[in-house]
């Protein structure tokens, strides 16, 4: 339930009540907040509900139900960037706000491009916020999996844990009954996996250092300079820049843990960058994960 | 009697007068005060991209003697100046809602109006300062005129 109200607990007043006032046994399997432009505002868990304009949570999509229009829209993302567009300007044309808790709000409407990148979006038209659960032991069957190897690939499609996995590694390799602890430093591109921007801070262990909205290149160049981590932590890697750091930095002395998207193994050697870091050995091992049906559970595991 | 009345209409003049200067003097004070606070924002901005709350948070740290920011709200405490007040509410109503770069282009701005307000207010000022000083001086006359 916190989770849920974690991720509730900027939306504007209007919103934020009705939602509020679902209850217990479904706020805690809700994985996804949609709101589209004009159209009913829909929770997702295994699932699909509606919130009626008097705050009921139903299945059935009539027209009784809570809509946001345009000018909501805007409202919306203006709540959930803490009325600071102007803080949040780089990561809303990315596509996301992060949130408390780890959770995260995916953005979607009409991008404003300047010199060929997306510089700014406005007329807001979908707001997609997800919400980020920890459980415990969900690590387990990765760390069995993988044994005392430090140096692996999770691969998962969206929704399948990935992030939450990184989490309870992170804790698992340098938290409080880690024996002996290890130096981590997470690069949090997407304050995603550490949350720390605002002040609302997800446990990651004591021996983690966290490099909050670096882009994981430079992330990973100045915490192998500066920060001496056993293990560097990246979310999510796929581009030239990533994988560039990731080559130039293997071979010293520090292992690599990061996710990539994929349904399985065949599909991420499709891509190029991850294949080029697969074929010099930045990874040792590839774990691909289940799916969003089971997140967190290990599907295979590749040794190399 | 002539004597009293002499005394109650000096008395009541060089007060109203004296009045309208100390709330000029505040009018500026005020201005200064909003002065800073926004350069203060511009450069939170410009070197942090800080948000509405720690903007807050930085602004209350400087302990302004006419800003207060009750309930995460900037508000201007006591004065009655309606064009200073509007012009604030107006800068208060836009932080936070462009981009970076349009945020330093409104505090830009915005320090060039309460500036140039502030000029303004400087120079009625210096005349109310120059008119109490000659009403003192003809209040001082008077008074010995009459002692005599």
């Amino acid at each position: 339930m916190n989770a849920y109200l974690n991720a509730l607990s900027l939306l504007p007043e209007e919103f934020k009540k009705p939602l509020s006032a679902v209850s217990e046994n479904i706020a805690c399997k809700i994985k996804e907040i949609r709101f589209r432009s004009g159209e009913p505002i829909v929770l997702y868990s295994d699932k699909i509900y509606y919130i009626t304009k008097s705050g009921f949570v139903t299945s059935l999509c009539s027209s009784s139900l809570l809509v946001a229009d345009e000018k909501q829209m805007y409202d919306v993302v203006f709540a959930l960037s803490r009325r600071s567009l102007h803080t949040y300007q780089d990561m809303i044309a990315k596509g996301y706000i992060p949130l408390r808790g780890g959770c995260k709000a995916g953005v979607a409407g009409r991008a404003v491009m300047k010199n060929n990148v997306v510089y700014s979006v406005s007329a807001f038209n979908s707001v997609n916020i997800r919400v980020s659960r920890e459980y415990d032991g969900c690590a387990d069957e990765l760390l069995a999996a993988v044994g005392d190897c430090t140096s692996y690939l999770i691969i998962g499609s969206p929704m399948s844990g990935k992030t939450t996995l990184l989490r309870a590694l992170c804790r698992f390799y340098s938290g409080k009954s880690a024996i002996p602890p290890k130096k981590i430093a997470i690069i949090d591109e997407r304050d995603e996996i550490a949350s720390r921007t605002f002040g609302c801070f997800v446990d990651v262990g004591v021996h983690t250092d966290v490099l909050t909205l670096y882009p994981k290149a430079i992330g990973t160049e100045i915490a192998l300079r500066t920060l001496s981590p056993e293990i560097i932590i990246l979310d999510e890697i796929g581009t030239v820049e990533e994988a560039g750091a990731l080559l130039s930095a293997m071979n010293s002395g520090v292992d690599f843990i990061a996710t990539a998207h994929g349904g399985c193994f065949e599909e991420v050697l499709r891509r190029p960058n991850i294949k080029a870091l697969i074929n010099a050995g930045v990874f040792k091992k590839a774990i691909v994960l289940e799916g969003k049906q089971a997140p967190c559970r290990v599907k295979d595991v590749v040794s190399f | 009697m002539r004597f009293f009345i002499v005394i109650t209409v000096s008395a009541f003049i060089i007060i109203s007068v004296f009045s309208d200067y100390f709330s000029e003097r505040k009018n500026i004070s005020v201005l200064e005060d909003i002065v800073e606070m926004i350069r203060l924002f511009r450069n939170e901005i410009s070197f942090r991209k800080s948000d509405v709350n720690e903007l807050l948070q930085c602004a209350q740290k400087r302990a302004f003697s006419y800003i207060s920011f009750d309930d995460n709200k900037i508000c201007l405490c006591g004065i009655k100046d309606e064009e200073i007040k509007e012009e604030f509410e107006s800068f208060v109503n836009k932080i936070g809602t462009t981009d970076a770069e349009g945020q330093l282009n409104i505090c830009n701005e915005e320090i060039n109006v309460f500036e140039a307000m502030l000029c303004k207010h400087k120079e009625k000022e210096t005349v109310k300062r120059n008119v109490n000083l000659s009403l003192s001086l003809l209040g001082a006359l008077c008074i010995i005129i009459i002692f005599i």
